[in-house]
C-alpha cells in the first residue's frame, strides 16, 4: 500500500471588508472534491488517498457562518454578507450535513478516502510519522500560502488585511526540522508531490531537497476560483496551476 | 534652610526646567508605547501577511498588474517601517523589548501574534553595536517560550547584527528547542549571512 497524502488549509473568517478571500467556506474543498469525481488525481492501484484536514479554520467559520444565519435574516451590512452565508448554511444543513467538517467527512467517505483531522500543524507531521516507511508516494496541500510556508487558516488584522498567525503555519524552515521523515517517502516515485497555494514554489523546492521527491509548486498567485470560470483545460488541478490570476501567469514549477 | 532671596527663582527656573523634561520623557515614553504596537501590527505583515509582495519581482507584478491587496498590504507595512524609523533610538528599542516581553507571553491572541510577532520583526531596525548588543542580552534572559517563538522563525534581522559571532556564540549554547540539529545550523547560517543574501525582500530593501 501506498499513501498519498492531501493536507488541506481552510477559510478565514467571512469578512465583508476583505472581497479577496474566502468568500466561500469550500475554496479548498471543491476542487479536491472534484479531481476525486473525475478522477483526476491519476490514482495508482496500490494508493489510499488521505485528506488530513485541519480543522480549526472550518470549526470557527461554521460557528460563525451558522450562527448568522440563525439569529439575523436581513443583511445590514452593505456587504451582502449573510445571504452568502445563509446559503452556504442552508444549502448543508437541506443536504443533511451537520457541519463544514462533517461535510467533507462525508465526501471523503464518498469516494473512499481516508480522513484524518487535525489541530495543529505538528499534527500533520506526526500523521507523516505514523506512517509505514517507504509507503508515502506523494504529498498534496491546497489552502491558503505565502513564501515563507503553509498558511492552514487565514485571520486579518485591525485594517481588514489577510494574514495568518504563526501557529497555523508550516514554515518552509519547518522541513528542515522534519528531515527524519525522508525514510516515509518511496523513493524515486513517479508521482509528484504538489503544493496549491500561492507562492509555494519555495516550499516545493525546499521539500524536494530534503525528501529527494518530485515536487511543484508556483512562483506566483494561483486562484483556486477558475474552477467555476469557463476554460479549455478540463482538470480542474491543471487548470489552477496554469491559469493567469490578478498577478499574471502563476509560473507553476516542478523540481525533479 | 535659608535660601537667599535672589537665588530663589534660579532654583525655581531650574525647578521648572527639571519637572518639564521629566513630563517631556514621560509624554514621550507614553507615546511609544502607543505608536509601536499600531507600527507592529503593519511590520507583520511583512512576514506573515498573505498579499504582501515578499520579493522585488514579487513588487513589481504587484505594480505593474495595479493589485489592489498587494498594493494595499505593501503600503501598510511601509507606512509601519516609517514610523518605526522615525522614532528609532535607544529609547524606542527599550520600550520595543519590553512590549516584545509582554505581548508575547500575553493571552490575548491579537497582542500575542500582531505585537509580538511584529516587535521581534522590527528589531531590524536596530543595527548599531549598541543596539545589537542591548538586543542580545535582553533575549539572553527572555523567558525560553519567547526564545523559541523567535528562533522558531527566520527573521530578516538576523542577516544585518554587526556582531555576528556574538550572536552565533550566544545563540548555539542558548536554551532553544532546536528539534534537530540540521534546523539549529540552519538559523546559525543566517547570522553568517549579509544581508545582501535576503533575497529581495522588499520591505527592508526599499
Amino acid at each position: 500500500m501506498e499513501n498519498f497524502i492531501i493536507l488541506i488549509g481552510g477559510p478565514g473568517l467571512f469578512m465583508g471588508c476583505d472581497k479577496a478571500h474566502d468568500q466561500r467556506w469550500s475554496n479548498y474543498i471543491v476542487p479536491l472534491q472534484l479531481a476525486a469525481m473525475k478522477d483526476l488525481y491519476n490514482k495508482q492501484p496500490k494508493e489510499v488517498i488521505h485528506w488530513v484536514l485541519y480543522e480549526p479554520p472550518y470549526k470557527k467559520r461554521w460557528e460563525a457562518d451558522s450562527i448568522i444565519t440563525k439569529t439575523e435574516e436581513k443583511e445590514d451590512d452593505g456587504y451582502n454578507l449573510h445571504s452568502i452565508r445563509k446559503l452556504a448554511t442552508d444549502k448543508l444543513l437541506a443536504a443533511g450535513g451537520t457541519s463544514y467538517i462533517n461535510k467533507i467527512q462525508t465526501i471523503a467517505k464518498t469516494y473512499s478516502i481516508q480522513y484524518k483531522g487535525i489541530n495543529q500543524p505538528e499534527d500533520f507531521w506526526n500523521y507523516l510519522l505514523s506512517l509505514r516507511d517507504n509507503s508515502i508516494s506523494r504529498v498534496w496541500y491546497s489552502g491558503h500560502a505565502s513564501g515563507d510556508g503553509l498558511m492552514l487558516a487565514l485571520t486579518h488584522n485591525s485594517t481588514c488585511q489577510a494574514a495568518a498567525f504563526p501557529n497555523d503555519i508550516i514554515n518552509k524552515s519547518d522541513i528542515l526540522k522534519k528531515s527524519v521523515l525522508v525514510k516515509k517517502f518511496i523513493k524515486n516515485p513517479k508521482q509528484v508531490s504538489k503544493f496549491y497555494g500561492c507562492y509555494t514554489e519555495g516550499f516545493a523546492k525546499t521539500w524536494n531537497g530534503v525528501f529527494g521527491v518530485s515536487t511543484a509548486g508556483a512562483k506566483n498567485k494561483i486562484d483556486f476560483g477558475v474552477v467555476d470560470t469557463p476554460s479549455n483545460i478540463a482538470n480542474i488541478m491543471e487548470r489552477i496551476e496554469k491559469t493567469p490570476t490578478s498577478l499574471g501567469n502563476p509560473d507553476w514549477t516542478e523540481y525533479k | 534652610m535659608y535660601i537667599p532671596v535672589l537665588l530663589r527663582p534660579i532654583i525655581f527656573a531650574l525647578f521648572l526646567i527639571l519637572n518639564f523634561s521629566c513630563n517631556a520623557v514621560n509624554s514621550e515614553q507614553k507615546n511609544l508605547e502607543f505608536i509601536l504596537p499600531k507600527s507592529f501590527e503593519q511590520i507583520y505583515l511583512a512576514k506573515f501577511g498573505l498579499d504582501f509582495p515578499k520579493t522585488v519581482d514579487a513588487l513589481n507584478r504587484c505594480i505593474q498588474y495595479n493589485d489592489k491587496q498587494c498594493l494595499k498590504a505593501y503600503n501598510e507595512v511601509t507606512e509601519g517601517k516609517k514610523t518605526i524609523q522615525s522614532v528609532s533610538s535607544s529609547h524606542a528599542l527599550e520600550t520595543t523589548l519590553n512590549i516584545i516581553e509582554k505581548a508575547c507571553l500575553s493571552k490575548d491572541e491579537n497582542l500575542a501574534n500582531f505585537t509580538c510577532y511584529g516587535g521581534i520583526i522590527s528589531l531590524y531596525f536596530y543595527s548599531s553595536s549598541e543596539q545589537d548588543a542591548k538586543i542580545l542580552e535582553r533575549i539572553k534572559i527572555y523567558p525560553k517560550k519567547i526564545k523559541n517563538m523567535i528562533f522558531d522563525n527566520e527573521f530578516y534581522w538576523f542577516y544585518n547584527r554587526p556582531n555576528k559571532d556574538a550572536w552565533i556564540n550566544a545563540v548555539s549554547t542558548m536554551n532553544v528547542d532546536w528539534e534537530n540539529d540540521t534546523y539549529k545550523q540552519h538559523i546559525l547560517s543566517l547570522f553568517r549571512k549579509s544581508i545582501e543574501e535576503a533575497n529581495g525582500e522588499t520591505w527592508v530593501s526599499k
